[in-house]
């Protein structure tokens, strides 16, 4: 396949970047980074109290635990929900391998359940099915740009007494029926790494909850000076409080920037189905709050297209392309091609595009230009 | 000037160029240490308590395996073994180094026995010659608990490369403290290196994104801390050698109450001055003493191990762990920073002997 575009033509859209809003917060996040030099304390201290405390206004949680990362907050979370050796935990199959393997940390087993074809999130009318008796909770995952049903799983939930962790590492802004991602069941997480809505310069993460008891234990967990028995604990650092303290300023408008590039690439794209199949928020009986962390789109061609994109300077990454059940780290629970069909189909077509506030509409115009003339080509 | 100032340039880098965890600054940093310390493989980690409980995964300890143990150390290393599936198994310490006594390891070993977890701790390394000699004898892992003690070595061979693996922790405390969480494991078997790799980063082979060959964790060291830690890298000998000044300045300045004292062993083989622990029986009185005179003097490790409520369920036998218990009561760990002056050392020196002497 030749390229259309001549070497001259080519502009360089990373998958991700924030180094231009970065330059421009600077001032602001030196003047916090000096007195975080200044105290000489690096972890949880200062900063993250106050960043803590930014959060729980932001989405009116009662607790808001930061700690290293997303994947620990939800370690930290499912044991302090009490989930243990002997537990099976529900969770979608088509999601960041954390979501399962927080479980297995915890002690307990994921059991693997479709996804919805739509919105890429658990399909809630499977998840009954996959009740045993040992099942303790479900972990919905709120992926790339909308929750799961909450509504609909609930339902079940409370039929069936069982508990809601929420992975809603990717939800920060998410909103269902007003409460905000990680707040609809026992608890949930966020996490910080740095291409995420609300990013930090390395890895962070942080636990939400309305519960105080569970908020009692993730605070002992993640100090081992208070709980002993636990290993290690998870600790924020400073340096990336002070830059996501600065960062939630703007995250609103971050949020809105999102969500106009997303409608930008839209109707740029619209002119190529059914060969591109764009992102569909689907709306439900409750009111939701969508946010476009990523933009996901679905193509039949996608292994021809991604590096045909990278050779015209453009940076994509593969969300996701092999589900948790077929991973050599789950074969162990004996999981066979063709059990989760929506999961596999999406891990076969799905790819994400660049899309972050310092994007402009022209980078946006060139990735889809890009894309129109890869099918041109194969068409040709 | 001072890492510190420097660290804001570090962070703005990192931000302009947007380089952000296990990038080239990590590899970077790694290839320095190995080269430095003569390992075959360093990789970075988020922290010192993530590097052991990588270093054991790594190693194959899990569920139904002993590992042996000190009994007077840190809660975390007892913790970690347990998280790693596998139970702690205690053995007392040496009355003077307070590091594992390899003499009591082979009581302690079971038909489970997998693994030894020797503790380097304050300023001594345990006795690795007899520990890898044991290991080797009964065919054991030797997995090292080195996070305190980067530059220590015996025979010229590092703390942290007598075993299989050693981790390294770079926490605020140490003597390479980070500008947040950090830690590092070593190992002379590349193999072992290459596990690490994938547990730290969700068990993914590098360069492999999204494929998932092993239950990882995240674990990563951030660039931020890799391009700091490397120019504290090049302080580290001068680090080394003031603690080393202040070390024997408290040994010279407290000759006169030697025997009223249990102080390290001086000499330099098997040494790394991250902290001046002596013990005395009357070691609460000597706390108070000092506090009293604006001194500041810590107890790190109040309780044996065996003796917390949260081992109590490893414990499987009655032994008294004299030595740790002994430790417990009696260790104090005397102020020592670099750049303190003689003045100061000797006004604490002073108010030890002026202690014993009323
Ligand atoms: C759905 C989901 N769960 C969990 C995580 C884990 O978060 P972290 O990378 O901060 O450990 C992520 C992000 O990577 C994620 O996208």
């Amino acid at each position: 396949m030749t390229s259309a575009l001549t070497q001259a033509q080519i502009r360089e859209v990373p998958f991700f970047s924030c180094a231009r809003s970065f330059e421009r917060q600077w001032p602001q996040l030196e003047s916090r980074l000096k007195e975080v030099v200044e105290r000489e304390k690096y972890s949880q201290d200062i900063m993250v109290d106050r960043f803590e405390s930014e959060i729980r206004a932001y989405t009116s949680a009662s607790y808001a635990i930061g700690v290293g990362n997303g994947t620990d907050a939800l370690i930290l979370l499912l044991k302090a929900a009490g989930i243990g050796p002997g537990d099976e935990v529900i969770v979608p199959c088509f999601t960041f391998v954390a979501s399962a393997t927080s479980i297995v940390h915890a002690g307990a087993t994921p059991v693997f359940v479709d996804i919805d074809r739509a919105t890429y999130t658990l399909d809630v009318e499977q998840v009954s099915a996959r009740i045993t008796e040992r099942t303790r909770a479900v972990m919905p995952v709120h992926l790339f740009a909308q929750m799961a049903d909450m509504a609909a799983l609930r339902e079940i939930t409370r039929k069936t007494d069982l508990q809601i962790i929420e992975d809603s590492a990717e939800a920060i802004g998410m909103r269902y029926a007003g409460t905000h991602a990680g707040l609809l069941g026992i608890g949930g997480v966020l996490s910080f790494f740095p291409t995420k809505t609300l990013g930090a310069l390395g890895d962070a993460g942080m636990v939400l909850t309305n519960n105080p008891r569970i908020a009692e234990r993730v605070i002992a967990l993640r100090d081992p000076v208070l709980d002993n028995a636990v290993y290690g604990g998870s600790r924020m650092d400073e340096i990336q409080a002070a830059i996501l303290l600065t960062r939630l300023a703007g995250l609103d408008a971050d949020i809105a920037r999102r969500a106009e590039l997303a409608s930008h690439y839209d109707a740029r794209l619209a002119g190529l189905y059914p060969q591109v199949r764009t992102p569909a928020i689907v709306r439900r009986r409750d009111d939701i709050t969508a946010v476009y962390y990523v933009y996901e789109i679905e193509s039949e061609r996608k292994k021809e297209l991604i590096p045909y994109l990278a050779a015209h300077g453009v940076g994509t990454e593969e969300y996701y392309p092999l589900p948790l059940h077929l991973q050599t780290c789950f074969a162990h629970l004996g999981y066979r091609p063709g059990d989760f069909p929506n999961a596999e189909s999406a891990c076969r077509r799905t790819l994400a595009l660049p899309l972050y506030p310092d994007m402009t509409e022209e980078d946006v115009d060139y990735v889809c230009g890009v894309i129109a003339s890869f099918y041109r080509s194969v068409h040709a | 000037m001072s890492p510190d100032t420097r660290l804001l340039e570090i962070i703005h880098r990192s931000g302009r160029l947007q380089k952000f965890i296990l990038g080239a600054g990590v590899g970077l940093f790694e290839d320095r240490l190995k080269a430095r310390l003569g390992a075959k493989d360093a990789v970075a980690v988020a922290s010192g308590a993530g590097a052991l409980a990588i270093a054991l995964t790594a190693a194959g300890i899990g569920p139904g395996d002993e590992v042996i143990v000190p009994a007077f150390c840190s809660a975390m290393v007892a913790a970690t073994v347990i998280h790693a599936g596998a139970s702690p198994v205690f053995v007392d310490v040496d009355i003077r180094t307070m590091v594992m006594d390899p003499r009591r390891i082979e009581d302690r070993m079971t038909s489970r026995t997998r693994a030894l977890l020797p503790v380097h701790l304050f300023s001594c390394m345990a006795d690795m010659p007899a520990i890898v000699e044991i290991a080797q004898r009964y065919g054991l892992t030797v997995i090292e608990d080195a996070c305190s003690q980067l530059g220590a070595q015996t025979r010229g061979i590092s703390a942290g490369l007598w075993g299989d693996i050693g981790a390294f922790s770079f926490s605020r405390g140490t003597l390479m403290g980070a500008c947040g969480e950090a830690g590092m494991i070593v190992t002379r078997r590349p193999e072992l290196g290459m596990r690490c790799r994938m547990l730290r980063n969700h068990g993914q082979q590098e360069g492999l994104r999204f494929i998932h060959k092993c239950i990882g964790v995240n674990s990563r060291m951030d660039e931020i801390q890799a391009l700091y830690l490397i120019q504290k890298l090049d302080e580290l000998d001068s680090i080394l050698a003031e603690r080393i000044r202040i070390a024997e300045s408290y040994h010279r300045l407290l000759a006169p109450v030697e025997d009223q004292l249990i102080l390290p062993p001086w000499r330099s083989d098997g040494r790394c001055y991250h902290e001046f622990v002596l013990q005395t029986a009357e070691r609460d009185g000597l706390r108070s003493h000092l506090a009293q005179r604006g001194i500041r003097s810590q107890v790190h490790y109040p309780v044996p191990l065996p003796h917390q409520e949260a081992f109590a369920s490893c414990l499987q036998h009655e032994d008294p762990f004299e030595n740790a218990e002994a430790a417990s009561r009696h260790h104090l760990a005397l102020p020592m920073s670099t750049g303190m002056m003689d003045a100061e050392i000797k006004t604490v020196a002073d108010a030890i002997i002026e202690y014993f002497h009323s």
